[in-house]
Parts: structure tokens; C-alpha cells; sequence
């Protein structure tokens, strides 16, 4: 158990998924010219030694860091709880830009608004929904009247327009 | 001429423009992301019809309001409001946490007022002086300006040297990203045409320090505010005049990033926070909430955002994209910027420096009356404010190029900048190569085609030297202190 944690620590992890974007910058700098690879392949070998200088390190430490046993079972079933909500705030955040390119930037993020507060456990209803709505038709508001610009409309906006054209 | 200039700047119609442009800059800035270009960019098409000094002071108080306005998510929600004040949530955010979230604004308020009003002495002052030495500067001293910036990523990588620096050379890598700047070739695209530009600054920004604070608040839950009080806006006002040394550290940084075009309110701040603390005595205490380090950045900014305008007002050359937008303004006016901009047009320049200064004025006295009612926010639960945070970013990463991939470009490094902060490695570091990047790798190769492939190039001029020295004197300096201080204790002791 106690090797299996050294080995997903996650300073471990972060660094090594650094480590192989760095080293991807610099295998794909030796296709470029002299000039435009001096650079890159300069701070990829630097950035790439202190990477695996930092790994070195860190394992160091953990071969010789002793694992506290005394935590006891609630403590780490919060824990875990707890972490979900990092979880929660990226997978809605990932569906929100997802979505965009379905239902349109405006409803996603009226749908958005409204949804989060109540996932993260905020219980006041009514004031959700006022801001949500307030929020959404001042962002409308902004971006179509002031600005000028023109939001996503998705496929469903596409297609509404399509159905409302035929009518 | 100056008191001709103060007359037309105070007339009511421009006085009423004045107000309007700091509301307009206060609400602009305080969005996540949404910094002075935006503001400026979208106030720019309506002052066609107005008159050319109330064009320019209309669009001088959105640029000072915004710049000022860009804190106040950084210190409220650990969210910047705009490149120009990530360095600003360092301290400013912890203060607002330990319930000073009024002194700490009543700090960026004064701060950035003295700021304002630094950058204004120096563009009417002493701008033939900083244009001077400005015009002097060519590749090679550019280089070794952001080869000193560079330097700083050891201060700001806390405790973490190895990973910090690491970091550093990830957000250079980033920055080189798209066209290279002497060839023109395409790198690190991987086929996307996404890319060929490189990527943005504002979703990379808004995404390690916004995005990231929210899946931190999301997590914390309760409010920001773990004491349930602001404290007091008068308090911040007497922190700041108490520190005059870091006042002038934060101008003198300030003004000379702001005058050199390219170089400016992206690094000002994020320097001036490194100097202030590199210079403190108790460097341990900054990121705990120290006053000092939201003084330094918060006067850099505003002294760089007017040092911005001393090159495009006196010849004619635009500091900043900001100030480009600006350029525009006055020659779609009719008034012609450059060395004859004071003897040519009349009063004109005078009625608008006379403005500038006023809308550091209209700024201070509103932020001062509305302080209190922002700070409000960090009493507001987490679970509410966090939508409202993602939100705002993604409008933010979309606004500027009105690409909905920017928004994916925001969520990416907003876990990244997450992870990290989790993991206490310093995102700053990433940030500070991803914005010197550019430069440091263009001047480079400018200054050794100049030099025809000679290295000397870089210590040729009596400007580059001394910024040479101050850089390995910055690096190697204190040890060498410490070291001196071990010799002579040994010396005492036998």
C-alpha cells in the first residue's frame, strides 16, 4: 500500500506530465531551422534537467518519509468527500464549453448559472434564479447591443433559425 | 497655457464624459480578464462624434478607471481583473481573507492614485529625459532587460527553486508557441490553426489565477472572508503613505517598464512585486498579507499605464496595444502626436494632460465611495460566487477575440494553474516566462544579426553593461552579503 501511494504521488505525476511536454517540445524543435530551434531546444534541455532534477528530489524524500498511520478511516472518507468538488467544478465546467457548440452560449449559460450554486449545496432558490436570469440578459444585453459581437448559437440555435426561416 | 488647459478640461460636458468613462473603466475592469484594452477598445468608436479633447479625456479616464478597476477582483476574489494585476491578489486577496478586504482596498485605491499621479509628473516632467534614454535602447538592451526580468523567477519561485525555474522554461516554451519572430516559421502548432498565433495571454492569465481560485473557493465553501468584517477603508490610506520607499520602488519600476514599447503592464506589475520584496526586510511575510506587497504593484501599474503614454504623446510611437487605440483616437481627431505635440495644437494638450490628471482624481474619489460596498463581495457564500467567477472568465477569454476556443484554452490552464496551486509550485513563474518570452527570444536573434553573430553584442553599450551588472548583482548579491556577514562574525568571535 505504502509503495503503491509513492508511486501516484501527485507531485510525481505533475512533474512527469511536464517532463513529456517538454521533452515533446524538444523533439519537435529538431524539425525547424537553426534559428527558430535555438530557443526552444535551449530552454527544453534546461526545463528538462530541472524536472528531473525536482523528481530526483522528491523521491528522495519520500524514500525516506514515514507514512502517518494514525489517520484514522473518517478523516480520510472526508477527505475524499471533499475532494469530489474539484471534480464537480471541472466536469460542469468542461460541459459548459462543450455545450456551447450545442445549445448556444446564452442558454448554457442560464442553464450554468442556475445549476452550480445548487450542486455546490446553495440552497436559496430565488436568489439563483433572479441573478441567474439578471446575468444572463445583461451579458445578451452587452454583447448584442453594445458590443456587436456574435455569440455561438450552437446547433440548436442553427437549427431554430432554420425552422423559424421556413415559417 | 496650462491654466487655459485646466479650463477646458473643467467644463461641465467634460467633466460629465469624465464621470461616465470612470464608471464605465470601474465596471469594465473589476470582470475577470477584462483589462484597459478591452475597456478602451470598446469606448474608442463612440467618441467619433465628440470633441477631440473630450474624446481623449473620455477615453484617458476608462484607461485609468479600468487599470484601477482590474484589482478589485484580484483582491476580493483572488481573481485578476486583468493581466496588468495578477500580482495585486498575492497580498491583496490573503488581507481580504483575514478581513481587511477594506483596508486592502482602501491600499489599491491610494496606491494607484500616487501611481496616476507619478506617471503624470513624468509625462509632463520629465518625458524628453525617459524618451532619451528610451530612444537609446535598442535589441541588445532589450534583451538584457528581460534577461533581468528573467532573473526574477528564482525570487518568485518560493522555496521551489528547481520546480519554479522549471516552470519559468514551460511558460517561455509556451510563449513560443505559432510564428517564430525572424524566420516567420510556424512552431509548435501540431497542425492546428489555432495556434499559428500563438496562445493568448488573457485566457492563459485568467485561467491559472481565475479559473483555479474558483475550483479553490468551490472547494473551501463558506465565504471568502474567514473573519466576517472588511475593515476599514481609512486604515489602507494611512498603510500606504507609510510606505514611501515602496512608492517609489513601485513608480521608478513602473515608469521605465511603461516607457519601453513592448515591455509594460503584463510585467510591470509582477516585477515591482518581485522588487518590493526582494528589497523588504521580511520577505517571508509577503503572500501572508503584507501591505507592501499590494503597494508596490498596485503604484507600477498605474505609473506604467501613463509611461505608456509618454512615447505615443512625444513621438508619436504607442507603448501598448492600449495606447495604439489611443494613437487612433487622437488622429482620427485631427491632433498630430509626436516632438511638436506642445507647440503645435494650442491649448489642446494642455486641456488634455489637465484631464488625465483629473481622471486620476475622478477614479481615487469614486473607488474611495464604492470601496466599501465592493468589499461586501467576500461576506457573499462561495457557492455563489464561484458560477458567477467561471462565468465572468469565460466571457473574458471569449470577449477579447471572440473565439470560443480561448474558453477551452481558459479551462486547461485553469486546472493546470489548480494543480499547482495545490501542490504549492508557483504559477507565477509560468506566467513571467509566457510574457517575456517573445521578447527575449526576438531580441536575441535581432541583436546577434546586428552583431553579426558576435555575442559582445550584448555587453557593447554603457546600457546593456549596467543592466548586465544590476542582474548578476541581484542574483549573486545577497549571498555574497551573507557571505561577508559569516566572515566577520567568524572574525569577531577569534
Amino acid at each position: 500500500m505504502q509503495g503503491h501511494s509513492r508511486i501516484f504521488d501527485l507531485d510525481l505525476i505533475l512533474m512527469a506530465i511536464l517532463g513529456a511536454f517538454t521533452a515533446a517540445f524538444l523533439i519537435d524543435s529538431r524539425s525547424y531551422n537553426l534559428t527558430a530551434a535555438l530557443f526552444p531546444r535551449l530552454i527544453s534541455t534546461i526545463s528538462l534537467i530541472l524536472i528531473l532534477w525536482t523528481i530526483t528530489v522528491r523521491c528522495w524524500k519520500l524514500f525516506h518519509k514515514t507514512q502517518d498511520v494514525s489517520q484514522s478511516r473518517e478523516e480520510l472518507s472526508a477527505k475524499q468527500e471533499g475532494s469530489m468538488v474539484w471534480y464537480i467544478s471541472l466536469v460542469t465546467m468542461v460541459s459548459y464549453y462543450l455545450l456551447i457548440h450545442i445549445l448556444g452560449f446564452t442558454l448554457v449559460t442560464l442553464i450554468y448559472l442556475l445549476a452550480l450554486p445548487l450542486l455546490l449545496g446553495y440552497k436559496k432558490y430565488k436568489i439563483v434564479f433572479i441573478t441567474g436570469i439578471l446575468w444572463t440578459a445583461g451579458f445578451l444585453y452587452v454583447f448584442t447591443y453594445i458590443l456587436h459581437a456574435r455569440l455561438p448559437e450552437g446547433l440548436m440555435g442553427i437549427f431554430f433559425k432554420w425552422l423559424t426561416s421556413g415559417l | 497655457m496650462w491654466y487655459e488647459g485646466f479650463a477646458i478640461a473643467l467644463q461641465s460636458h467634460n467633466l460629465m464624459y469624465l464621470l461616465l468613462g470612470t464608471i464605465i473603466g470601474l465596471v469594465v475592469g473589476a470582470m475577470p480578464g477584462l483589462g484597459p484594452l478591452f475597456g478602451v477598445g470598446l469606448m474608442l468608436p463612440f467618441t467619433f462624434g465628440m470633441p477631440a479633447a473630450t474624446a481623449i479625456i473620455f477615453l484617458a479616464s476608462v484607461h485609468a478607471a479600468t487599470a484601477y478597476g482590474d484589482s478589485i477582483a484580484s483582491i476580493l476574489i483572488n481573481t485578476p481583473g486583468g493581466v496588468g494585476s495578477v500580482a495585486s491578489c498575492w497580498d491583496g486577496y490573503p488581507l481580504a481573507q483575514q478581513g481587511k478586504a477594506g483596508m486592502a482596498l482602501g491600499i489599491s485605491t491610494t496606491s494607484s492614485f500616487i501611481g496616476g499621479l507619478i506617471g503624470w509628473v513624468s509625462l509632463v516632467v520629465i518625458s524628453p529625459l525617459l524618451i532619451l534614454v528610451a530612444l537609446k535602447m535598442g535589441p541588445p538592451e532589450y534583451f538584457m532587460v528581460a534577461f533581468m526580468a528573467l532573473s526574477l523567477l528564482a525570487m518568485a519561485s518560493t522555496g521551489k527553486v528547481a520546480a519554479g525555474l522549471a516552470l519559468g522554461g514551460i511558460g517561455l516554451l509556451l510563449a513560443f508557441i505559432g510564428n517564430d519572430p525572424i524566420t516567420a516559421s510556424s512552431r509548435f502548432t501540431f497542425g492546428t490553426d489555432y495556434l499559428e498565433d500563438g496562445l493568448p495571454l488573457v485566457p492563459v492569465a485568467v485561467g491559472l489565477f481565475a479559473l483555479s481560485q474558483a475550483i479553490v473557493l468551490a472547494e473551501q465553501g463558506g465565504t471568502i472572508a474567514q473573519i466576517r468584517s472588511v475593515g476599514s477603508i481609512r486604515q489602507g490610506f494611512g498603510e500606504t503613505l507609510r510606505r514611501p520607499f515602496t512608492i517609489m520602488r513601485g513608480g521608478i519600476v513602473g515608469i521605465l517598464l511603461g516607457v519601453m514599447p513592448a515591455l509594460g503592464l503584463s510585467s510591470a506589475n509582477i516585477v515591482a512585486y518581485l522588487v518590493e520584496k526582494r528589497a523588504s526586510k521580511n520577505p517571508e511575510t509577503f503572500g501572508h498579507g503584507n501591505p507592501s506587497g499590494l503597494v508596490a504593484p498596485e503604484v507600477a501599474k498605474n505609473s506604467c499605464i501613463l509611461g505608456d503614454l509618454i512615447p505615443t504623446f512625444t513621438l508619436g510611437i504607442p507603448g501598448s496595444s492600449t495606447t495604439a487605440l489611443f494613437l487612433a483616437a487622437m488622429t482620427m481627431h485631427g491632433l498630430q502626436p509626436g516632438v511638436n505635440f506642445f507647440k503645435a495644437s494650442g491649448p489642446l494638450p494642455y486641456a488634455i494632460f489637465s484631464g488625465i490628471l483629473l481622471a486620476q482624481v475622478a477614479f481615487f474619489l469614486l473607488g474611495l465611495f464604492f470601496a466599501r460596498y465592493f468589499a461586501m463581495a467576500v461576506l457573499a457564500p462561495n457557492a455563489f460566487i464561484v458560477p458567477m467567477i467561471v462565468f465572468l472568465s469565460f466571457v473574458g477569454s471569449f470577449a477579447m477575440r471572440n473565439r470560443v476556443e480561448d474558453v477551452l484554452v481558459t479551462i486547461i490552464f485553469g486546472f493546470l494553474g489548480y494543480v499547482l496551486s495545490k501542490r504549492d509550485y508557483p504559477a507565477i513563474c509560468l506566467l513571467l516566462g509566457f510574457v517575456l518570452g517573445d521578447i527575449t527570444e526576438a531580441n536575441f536573434h535581432r541583436s546577434i544579426l546586428i552583431g553579426r553573430g558576435s555575442y559582445l553584442i550584448f555587453l557593447s553599450t554603457t546600457i546593456s553593461i549596467v543592466l548586465f551588472t544590476l542582474t548578476i548583482l541581484a542574483l549573486v548579491g545577497p549571498y555574497l552579503v551573507s557571505l561577508g556577514k559569516k566572515l566577520l562574525t567568524r572574525e569577531n568571535r577569534g
